[in-house]
């Protein structure tokens, strides 16, 4: 056995340990987010068993009732720019689309007031949106960005989503996470690392690296799978993230 | 959250910077009326409460509610009373041309060349980088936004339609800085463009030149795209000097 192969394979193992261990790490904050997320969309699944219960109708009155924890879940949470709950069409008798959604302001929480008339041009659409298909489609979570909302200002965000269902899908609990505050927590996770490592998402786009080899927002030619290429351990972030972490031999 | 979609949030009206320092009353009014224009608040949205939006704009309560008047008498804001009442955004199909007249009139071509400078910077990176880094999603969206150009009849759905084109290449550019730059550019240049001053009519030009941008970044050619929108960027210089000049001789 030539040792320069016997310590090509040591490095490789090391990698691997190493990874699994930023994985849990880089889980961390998604965990965090979700399980916020999740608080939200099961008081919306007991708010609306109890007024089904009560009266047999569940209203745009009774989901109102979510504000104070939106608020508790949304404060908490510093980096979360925009928290709500998005609903599914059928849910409330009265309207199709409604969102119960909170954007942070310089005082405190102010409710986003958008235009769902889906006979109008300007809609919010949000049936369509990856984040929401996910959750109704897939019965998903949703990760998704970074991306630059439409022309807010400090508007570089993620959005993440967590659905409520309760046989039937209620709609998506969500959060726009702020880049520029959530990506510390990003970095911490792969601090310490002896390697350079790259959190990359859908499409590409690198989310976050402990080097500048990577720049957040731009994107690989291809999204690693297995060790390939200049990478020498790659794995699955999971949680439905579709996140991927890759820890390069030095270049 | 409102990534997909025509879906805007009533801050955005916070981010259009007014061009001279007059009134604070007058200031918000151009700020929220080029808002309207741009579609950066969309018909029919409903305004924060008075506290609220005076916060959002950095000005105190009894400005804006001066502002709100002088947009109420305008029909750009109609505000209801009883338990569903609040301000709701009305946008005119098409703007009154007299004032935007008024503008290219009275807008030195020193000036409007310079704007154009601004613009060739931002819009020129913002195309090479959105080739680089844009998602499916902003590739389909610009393919859209160029049809809807080619559809579009009015005044008001020709500048919705050309500034949304433009402001989808900032926003694919991942760039927080140059979208914010490219919005403030259009709410200042491409009212003008659309006022039917032109002898020849452009839209099929224009419609064209975008579609080339929005393919050039859809194949990933970074230089193809930035040269693309830098053309674009003169091309339309040329016509909005014309227009002035036309003006002037009038």
């Amino acid at each position: 056995m030539c040792p320069d192969n016997a310590t090509a394979v040591g490095g490789a193992a090391r990698a691997r340990d190493e990874l699994e261990i930023l994985l849990e790490r880089v889980r961390a904050p998604l965990r965090e987010v979700f399980g916020r997320l999740e608080v939200v969309a099961s008081e919306v699944i007991a708010l609306r068993r109890a007024a089904l219960a009560e009266r047999g109708v569940f209203t745009v009155a009774d989901l109102a009732r979510i504000k104070p924890t939106v608020i508790e879940q949304a404060t908490a949470q510093p980096a979360a720019d925009g928290f709500g709950f998005l609903v599914a069409a059928g849910v409330l008798p009265d309207r199709d689309r409604h969102i119960e959604w909170w954007q942070r302001t310089g005082t405190g929480f102010a409710p986003l007031r958008l235009n769902l008339d889906p006979s109008s041009v300007d809609v919010y659409e949000y049936f369509e949106m990856e984040w929401f298909v996910a959750g109704r489609d897939h019965g998903r979570r949703a990760v998704f960005g970074p991306y630059v909302d439409y022309f807010g200002a400090d508007r570089y965000v993620f959005t993440v989503t967590y659905p409520a269902i309760d046989e039937t899908f209620l709609g998506v609990a969500g959060a726009d996470l702020q880049v520029s505050r959530f990506e510390p927590l990003l970095l911490n996770a792969l601090r310490g690392a002896t390697h350079d490592a790259v959190l990359i998402g859908s499409e590409g786009r690198v989310i976050a690296a402990n080097t500048s080899r990577w720049l957040v927002g731009s994107r690989l030619r291809k999204v690693p799978r297995t060790a390939e290429g200049e990478f020498i351990a790659v794995g699955e972030v999971g949680l439905d993230s579709d996140w991927v972490l890759a820890l390069a031999a030095d270049a | 959250m409102a990534a997909e979609g025509g879906g805007v949030s009533v801050m955005r009206a916070a981010l259009i910077s007014p061009l001279n320092a007059r009134g604070r009353a007058e200031e918000v009014v151009e700020r929220i009326s080029r808002a309207i224009l741009l579609g950066l608040l969309v018909d029919g949205e409903q305004l924060p409460t008075e506290a609220e939006f005076a916060d959002q704009l950095g000005v105190s309560p009894m400005t804006l509610r001066e502002a709100l008047a002088i947009l109420r008498q305008q029909g750009l804001v109609e505000t209801l009373r009883g338990r569903n009442g609040g301000s709701f955004v009305r946008r005119p199909e098409d703007p009154p041309l007299a004032p935007l007249e008024e503008r290219l009139r009275s807008t030195t071509v020193s000036e409007l060349r310079d704007l154009a400078d601004e613009q060739l910077a931002v819009s020129g990176t913002a195309a090479r980088l959105a080739a680089e880094r844009a998602s499916a999603a902003n590739v389909r969206r610009l393919l859209h936004l160029v049809e809807q150009l080619a559809a579009a009849k009015g005044v008001g759905a020709r500048i919705r339609a050309d500034s949304r084109f433009h402001l989808e290449v900032a926003m694919a550019s991942q760039s927080e800085r140059l979208t914010r730059l490219e919005v403030s550019l259009q709410a200042e240049l491409t009212a003008l463009l659309w006022l039917p001053l032109e002898p020849q009519p452009v839209l099929e030009d224009v419609v064209a030149e975008h579609h080339a941008i929005a393919v050039a970044i859809a194949e990933e050619d970074g230089e193809r795209a930035r040269n693309l929108a830098e053309r674009h960027v003169e091309r339309n210089l040329r016509r909005i000097v014309e227009m002035h000049l036309g003006l002037r001789g009038d």
